[in-house]
């Protein structure tokens, strides 16, 4: 039966090429839609990821940077520094606000950087200068190429005018771009002096993140200290959580887009098989073995379609990251692991339908023309 | 049951319909199949050929009456039921040979097997046996729509052959063939009753048939009549020379003391006209006490 069943799909390779074609584009939409959001979760978390803390020390209560705020006094900073499991430490007052250069807004994550700064800054200039002097700024490449911005041009941020004196790589996202100021300006941003946000912790030579955690919060009063691992854990969990609502919405429409194209392929394949499944039922098949082997075409269909549009996005992809460097795009295996599990669901749903026709089929219509 | 019957109807009754629009297509029907009878079942269009034949292979539920196939009683059996009977127990021929498209030769052939728990095993050796029988062997691997009339319906007979059934039933096996191809597939059909004692019941429109068949029943208005033991039924209109139906023909007439049958009254009133022009002819006549003249069928 099940030889059957794929020898009558191959019987008609243009039929099936077109209904896996269709079947896969709806899938592509699905891993686009996912690539896009795996992108920006990983582009959001960028800062945290990429800068060399191995520890981060933010006021109690808080345990994350995106869309968080975290006050600490500087003479904390200074009793952190003073500890002997600490090697370095970078302070960061940060703020979540809109850069406006021109007609152009963006939201972003400015990072008050105490210069000079270690390892706090932007790890990955394209031009210029990565450590920011009072009205300077350091904005994404990415940013300053759409907004017409190079070094020297002029951008707000709330009511200041900044000097763009470096363009950073990697610090650009659709969501959320991280802008490096100096850390003088951002206190007069934020009213507020003295204070920084997180502090960015080296362990000394032979001290774990983890001992370094437990020593700081027996040491200093009031503080939250986690390890840059944890941490960077806390604030993807965070950033996805926001976006998983319309991602959710998104695959769910691409989804039932799916179901909808392979169960019209699928339907279409019964109904020109009509007449041959009247045949098999008649020679002895039962519904079960018939449904059965209908669920495999709709398998066989939709695993062809899942493959090719897993191929023709990890194709697809680079050269989209490379024509639209606005839109970050990451093809995980969890994504196409997801697409794989959602392309059963959809494989047993649209043989639903067929399933019907075939509990419906006559076997006395084999005898077509008889008297 | 008699031991040696492989199929029984009992007072078999289908209707479609209720009240005034109320069809019986099989009227209280009722026959026994011995084991290497072939039998056909001839009629009209309409007169419910294929609704029994479709009772009899456990395809079609009757309204009432009983269907045994070697002595197992079908009609009671469930939907679930069905499918095993009918993979097991008959074999069905079709007028369009019904093959599967995207199957070659001999993977149609064995297709029936697939359908039995353990048919498979044995079933290449089984299909490479009647494909060298029916002479087969050199399009083992071809596809349906490469093949002749004649080979697809060989296919067809040796798919119905594949699970050994008792019981084949055949609908007009030979009606898309040309005439070569049909009297093959007759003898075909003709030995393995006789060789193998497989049970047939063809349902034919073809007079060649009836050569080889042990019995002939007419359907007519659902209803069975058995002929094959009613002599001399087939005689020649003496004017047209056409085959009638002596036991059907409604249009007769008597002259010099023999009784004459007309396929229509054209044709009497024809030999009426000038009946020495066709009395020469023996084949064509009856005497009156109803024997046929030498060249009776």
């Amino acid at each position: 039966m099940t030889r059957w069943m794929l020898k009558s799909l191959l019987l008609e390779p243009l039929m099936l090429m077109i209904a896996i074609a269709s079947a896969a584009s709806a899938f592509l939409l699905i891993i686009m839609f996912e690539g896009i959001f795996a992108g920006e979760s990983e582009q959001i978390v960028a800062y945290v990821r990429n800068v060399k803390a191995d520890v981060w020390v933010m006021q109690r209560g808080v345990s994350n940077m995106h869309m968080a705020t975290s006050y600490l006094p500087d003479w904390k900073v200074r009793q952190v520094q003073e500890l002997q499991s600490v090697e370095a430490v970078d302070a960061i007052l940060y703020l979540n606000t809109v850069v406006e250069a021109g007609e152009h807004r963006w939201f972003s994550y400015v990072v008050g950087l105490d210069v000079p700064a270690a390892y706090a800054g932007p790890w990955a200039m394209s031009v210029g200068r990565d450590q920011p002097a009072v009205g300077e700024v350091i904005v994404p490449e990415v940013f300053a190429h759409m907004a017409q911005l190079e070094i020297g041009s002029q951008l707000r941020i709330t009511d200041q005018e900044f000097t763009i004196v470096g363009l950073s790589r990697e610090t650009f996202s659709m969501a959320n771009s991280v802008i490096f100021i100096n850390k003088i300006d951002m206190e007069d941003i934020m009213s507020s002096f003295d204070i920084s946000s997180f502090m960015l912790v080296k362990a000394a030579p032979g001290v774990t993140p983890d001992d370094l955690v437990e020593t700081i919060e027996r040491e200093i009063d009031n503080v939250h200290a986690l390890t840059a691992h944890q941490f960077l854990i806390n604030d993807k969990k965070m950033a996805m959580q926001m976006g998983t609502d319309t991602i959710a919405l998104m695959t769910l429409i691409g989804g039932a887009l799916a179901i909808l194209l392979v169960a019209f392929t699928i339907y279409s394949q019964v109904a020109r098989q009509r007449r041959e499944l009247a045949v098999a039922k008649a020679l002895g098949a039962t519904n079960r073995a018939l449904y059965a082997s209908v669920v495999f075409q709709a398998i066989a269909i939709t695993l062809a379609s899942v493959i090719l549009a897993t191929l023709v996005a990890a194709l697809l992809m680079p050269v989209l990251s490379t024509l639209i460097p606005a839109v970050t795009l990451r093809l995980t295996v969890a994504s196409v692991s997801k697409i794989a599990v959602a392309g059963v669901f959809v494989a047993i749903t649209a043989s639903l339908m067929p399933a019907r026709q075939i509990a419906r089929l006559d076997p006395v219509s084999a005898f077509q023309s008889g008297g | 049951m008699k031991d040696n019957s492989v199929l029984q109807a009992h007072n078999v009754l289908k209707t479609f319909g209720s009240g005034h629009t109320e069809v019986r297509a099989v009227d209280d029907v009722s026959m026994t199949l011995e084991k290497g009878e072939l039998v056909l079942i001839m009629g009209p269009s309409g007169s419910g050929k294929t609704t029994l034949l479709s009772i009899l292979g456990g395809l079609l539920r009757p309204t009432a009456g009983q269907v045994y196939i070697d002595g197992t009683e079908i009609s009671s059996m469930s939907e679930s039921q069905l499918p095993m009977i009918r993979a097991r127990s008959v074999g069905f021929i079709f007028q369009a040979f019904n093959l599967l498209n995207a199957l070659t030769v001999e993977e149609n052939i064995q297709f029936p097997a697939q359908l039995i728990r353990g048919g498979s095993q044995q079933a290449s050796e089984r299909a490479a046996q009647l494909i060298e029988r029916l002479g087969l062997g050199h399009r083992r691997k071809a596809l349906p729509r490469t093949l002749s009339g004649g080979e697809k319906q060989r296919v067809a007979i040796a798919r119905a052959l594949i699970n050994s059934p008792p019981l084949i039933l055949a609908d007009e096996p030979t009606g898309n063939l040309d005439s070569v191809s049909g009297q093959e597939v007759l003898m075909i059909l003709h030995d393995i009753a006789r060789d193998e004692g497989k049970s047939i019941i063809l349902v034919t429109h073809d007079p060649r048939v009836e050569d080889v068949a042990d019995r002939i029943l007419w359907l007519e208005d659902g209803a069975l009549r058995d002929r094959k033991t009613e002599q001399h039924s087939w005689v020649h209109d003496p004017v047209c020379g056409m085959r009638v139906d002596e036991w059907a023909a409604e249009v007769a007439t008597t002259h010099a003391g023999r009784r004459y049958v007309f396929c229509a009254q054209r044709c009497l009133e024809r030999f009426e006209a000038n009946p020495q022009a066709y009395t020469e002819n023996p084949s064509a006549v009856i005497d009156s006490a109803g024997h046929m003249g030498v060249d009776s069928e």
